[in-house]
């Protein structure tokens, strides 16, 4: 649906993109997902067509919409709809008044009031529509922002961190909304985000950008089980890397010989070996020991941080672990990674 | 660790604005509401004189005069600013920083300089006639002398208000806004149903603004004798002598002031809620193909407007023996000028940043009062303020005062603290009052608080606010002319009263003698602002 090719860019002397390359299919939600300043927005901006790439191609389809320093398809001419970071909202208009301009005049009035009055029930403002923003509050401002988005049927929908600004009780509501919105109308969605719980609730796939360029792509489960780097695996979650060494069907670390999870892909040689805390089970009969240095009790569960010499772990417990105390614990699975310093 | 508990006297407060922000509050309040409220209760006071003084056709034609000409600057002003303010802000035009510096310039001279200029272009030995022949020099000056060249001149003097406001109101526009509209329909349309709605409030407050300035404008009007309420004030005062004349025009005045700031207050007050946002750049449209002729355009109407003039008037002046007399005529006015823009510069800068201090940082309903009383000290005319002046100083024992230049600059403290006090004000808004609670907390005075915390955090409000102050204190007429005591004129004031009896190259000399002044100020003030802010980037 959408790609983008070799893509480089910068702002002055900032390279942002460089050699950027994504595929992003049709009637799926794509997450953009990166730290601060990886250029996830720059992205949004390229496909929308305020800026264009300095080199490569940015297609629509299988048109070419921007391509080497060149806006072909200026950005109103593409249809694709944005939810900006800051929403955007026009001040002046109302609710109703903000949808109906986007529609614009070239659809006949009856056809615009059915259709904002149909963006409007999707999103759960029927009683707003006279409104103006400044009127409503965080979370109605966001069902605008989506509407004002959804009403021209877009083709593609860009969403830049558009839930970044509420409070966790909303976000979870306005993100099962979202799901149910995209479903509905079999949109395309970009959603840029650095939230971890967006990135899982929303993604059908996950384009992780590290530097200016994707860093891996593919479904969450696979990123977060198989990450190909040790970028990807710190940004998805929490977890031990432990340099090893990969030698067959085993590797070796610090706590001793772990079992390779297949596939391996790897030659023998120096890895990282991945632990999430999930993987780590505190049993008496674990064949590994070490000693509890922290305990901190993050809502369902207990996160105890476990050391050893030259290690040290994460791992997810039900039951509150003593500071200082000595315990017995098992691997469950292990992901290995190139190694990086 | 070995510290002991302060001592409740080491914790007594020494945290006390309130005598100062008082005084200088009441200072404020003898120097320019005292003389405004005692020209109301005279005006009051003679009632039936005013009502008839109300009620002649010749007040009524005065009344017609000052209102058509205010409203007709000031849609025209902000017509001119607003497009202006649109090509520099929002598009790609070839040097839009100069061309705003150079548009903004004639704001900054006595707007009569302005008409001399033109008068020079337009006159009946103009430079017109030297190009068009005398034909057309002869309607064009006969067209000059009257409401056109008065709306022609004012619209000029008054462009750059619009053009600011309107400049700032589009900056301050959320630039995802325009990207928003963007998606779906071209810049010409996200300019026109995204920014200039957001900007109209902004583009109201200049007309009206604009308004206030030209129903108080009294040198143009003079010159080109378009009869208006200002210039019968200061010629029932000055010319007949007729106190109570002009107390009564001072209130028919009044009452087209305070009609243009009723309107500010209860309508542009509730001005369109701003939403948060991310981004501090701003969106700019690429006028394409359209780019040199819409530059060639903008820059023409910049050269014709501001550097025309200026050009009538260096021809017009002709040889140094000209700027040799106008020099001779109104050197110890120039110095005088200089050094009394200087006093009352400083003066009203300490005041400003003390009643700016009191309008930010108290309640909002009080906030509300200060302000519209300090704007209603900036909108009153000049002549109405001075004869509110002398009505309150001229008294035995008190000649100092009124006999000394201190008048003027009395005059301008109340006159232009308001307009100080608000460019203090925007970098106080700026300023979270988390720094002063800070040393609150650390248990630092007040005055101490203010000296080495807010006054360094807002340095280059205050540069500006001085500079402001200075420029506006040197192109003042009306008040100055109003009330200068013999001995200490002003320069404009000597120029507009040399005007009358010396011959045209003198007075073209002194009018480019204005204009070079004018604009070493600015450039050195510019160079000293933009130096502040280059320090404080390191």
């Amino acid at each position: 649906m959408i790609r983008l090719e070799a893509v480089e860019f910068a702002y002055g002397r900032t390279r942002v993109l460089d050699g950027f390359t994504l595929d992003i299919p049709a009637r799926a939600i794509t997450v953009l997902a990166g730290s601060s300043g990886s250029g996830k927005s720059t992205v949004l901006r390229l496909i929308a067509g305020f800026e264009a790439p300095h080199r490569g191609i940015v297609m629509i389809g299988d048109e070419a919409v921007s391509r080497d320093g060149r806006i072909v398809v200026p950005p109103e001419s593409r249809g694709v709809a944005m939810v900006f970071q800051d929403l955007a909202l026009w001040p002046h208009m109302t609710v109703r008044q903000a949808l109906d301009f986007v529609l614009g005049s070239a659809v006949p009035l009856a056809e615009r009031r059915s259709r904002i009055d149909t963006a409007l029930a999707l999103v759960g403002l029927e009683h707003h529509a006279d409104a103006r923003p400044g009127r409503l509050s965080g979370g109605e401002r966001q069902r605008v922002a989506l509407a004002r988005a959804i009403v021209i049927q877009p083709r593609i929908l860009l969403m830049d961190e558009p839930l970044s600004n509420l409070d966790p009780h909303l976000r979870d509501a306005l993100v099962t909304e979202l799901r149910r919105i995209q479903t509905e109308l079999a949109l395309t969605v970009l959603y840029v985000t650095h939230s971890r719980e967006e990135i899982f609730a929303l993604g059908d796939r996950i384009a992780l950008v590290g530097v200016g360029r994707v860093e891996q792509s593919g479904s969450p489960r696979e990123l977060y089980e198989r990450p190909s780097t040790a970028v990807v695996a710190t940004f998805l979650g929490p977890g031990a890397l432990l340099p090893g060494r990969l030698n067959g069907d085993r590797v070796e670390c610090a706590l001793g010989a772990l079992p390779v999870p297949p596939p391996a892909n790897l030659p023998a040689g120096q890895v990282l070996v991945l632990i999430r805390p999930e993987d780590v089970r505190v049993a008496s009969a674990g064949p590994f020991m070490g000693r509890v240095e922290r305990t901190v009790f993050t809502g369902g569960c207990f996160e105890v941080e476990i050391a050893g010499p030259e290690w040290r772990l994460i791992a997810a417990v039900g039951e509150e672990l003593a500071s200082r105390s000595e315990v017995r614990f098992s691997i469950r699975r292990a992901a290995i990674l190139p190694w990086s310093t | 660790m070995g510290w002991k508990p302060l001592s409740p006297e080491g914790l007594r407060s020494s945290w006390r604005p309130a005598p100062w922000l008082g005084a200088a509050l009441a200072i404020i309040l003898a120097s320019g509401a005292l003389p405004l409220a005692w020209l109301g209760m005279e005006a009051i006071g003679r009632g039936a004189l005013a009502a008839e003084a109300l009620l002649t056709a010749r007040t009524l034609g005065l009344l017609a005069n000052t209102a058509f000409l205010g409203i007709a600057v000031a849609l025209l002003a902000g017509l001119a600013g607003t497009m202006l303010a649109v090509l520099a802000a929002k598009t790609d035009l070839p040097w839009p920083r100069a061309l705003g510096a150079l548009l903004t310039f004639p704001l900054f001279l006595p707007p009569f300089v302005l008409a001399l200029g033109w008068f020079a272009v337009l006159g009946r030995q103009g430079l017109l006639v030297q190009v068009a022949g005398p034909g057309v020099g002869a309607r064009a000056s006969d067209l000059y002398f009257g409401p056109a060249g008065a709306m022609l001149v004012l619209t000029v003097a008054y462009t750059p208000i619009a053009f600011h406001l309107v400049r700032v109101g589009l900056a301050a526009v959320d630039p995802a806004a325009e990207e928003a509209a963007r998606l779906h329909r071209g810049w010409a349309h996200a300019v026109r149903r995204i920014d200039l709605p957001l900007v109209a409030p902004s583009i109201a407050l200049a007309m009206l603004v604009t308004f206030v300035l030209v129903v108080g404008e009294l040198g143009v009007p003079a010159f080109l004798r378009y009869p208006v309420f200002s210039a019968e004030v200061f010629t029932q005062f000055a010319a007949f002598l007729d106190i109570r004349s002009a107390v009564a025009m001072s209130l028919s005045l009044s009452l087209l002031v305070l009609a243009g700031l009723a309107i500010e207050r209860g309508t542009l007050r509730h001005r369109v809620q701003f939403l948060p946002r991310h981004r501090l750049d701003a969106g700019i449209a690429p006028l394409g193909r359209w780019r040199p002729a819409v530059g060639v355009a903008a820059w023409a109407w910049v050269a014709v407007t501001v550097l025309l003039p200026f050009a009538g008037l260096a021809a017009r002046a002709g040889g140094g023996a000209s700027y040799g007399a106008a020099f001779q005529g109104a050197g110890r006015s120039i110095a005088r000028s200089l050094w009394m823009s200087a006093v009352a510069a400083t003066a009203i800068l300490v005041f400003a940043l003390l009643l700016a201090y009191l309008v930010e940082r108290t309640g909002p309903r009080r906030r509300d009062g200060l302000d519209t009383l300090f704007l209603l000290l900036f909108a009153a005319p000049g002549t109405m303020l001075g004869v509110g002046l002398i009505l309150v100083w001229n008294r035995a024992g008190i000649s100092w005062l009124y006999g000394s230049a201190a008048i003027v600059l009395l005059g301008w403290l109340a006159h232009f603290t308001p307009l100080a006090a608000r460019v203090v004000g925007v970098a106080l808004q700026a300023l979270p009052p988390g720094l002063e609670e800070a040393a609150r907390l650390a248990r630092a005075s007040w005055g101490r608080t203010v000296w080495r915390v807010v006054v360094p955090a807002v340095r280059p409000a205050l540069a500006g606010a001085w500079l402001l102050a200075f420029i506006f204190c040197l192109r003042d007429l009306d008040l100055a002319i109003t009330i200068y005591p013999p001995g200490a004129e002003t320069l404009p004031v000597r120029v507009y009263t040399l005007m009358a009896n010396s011959p045209e190259p003198v007075v073209a000399a002194l009018a480019v003698l204005t204009i070079g002044l004018t604009a070493a100020v600015v450039v050195t003030g510019a160079a000293g602002l933009i130096a502040i802010r280059r320090a404080r980037a390191r």
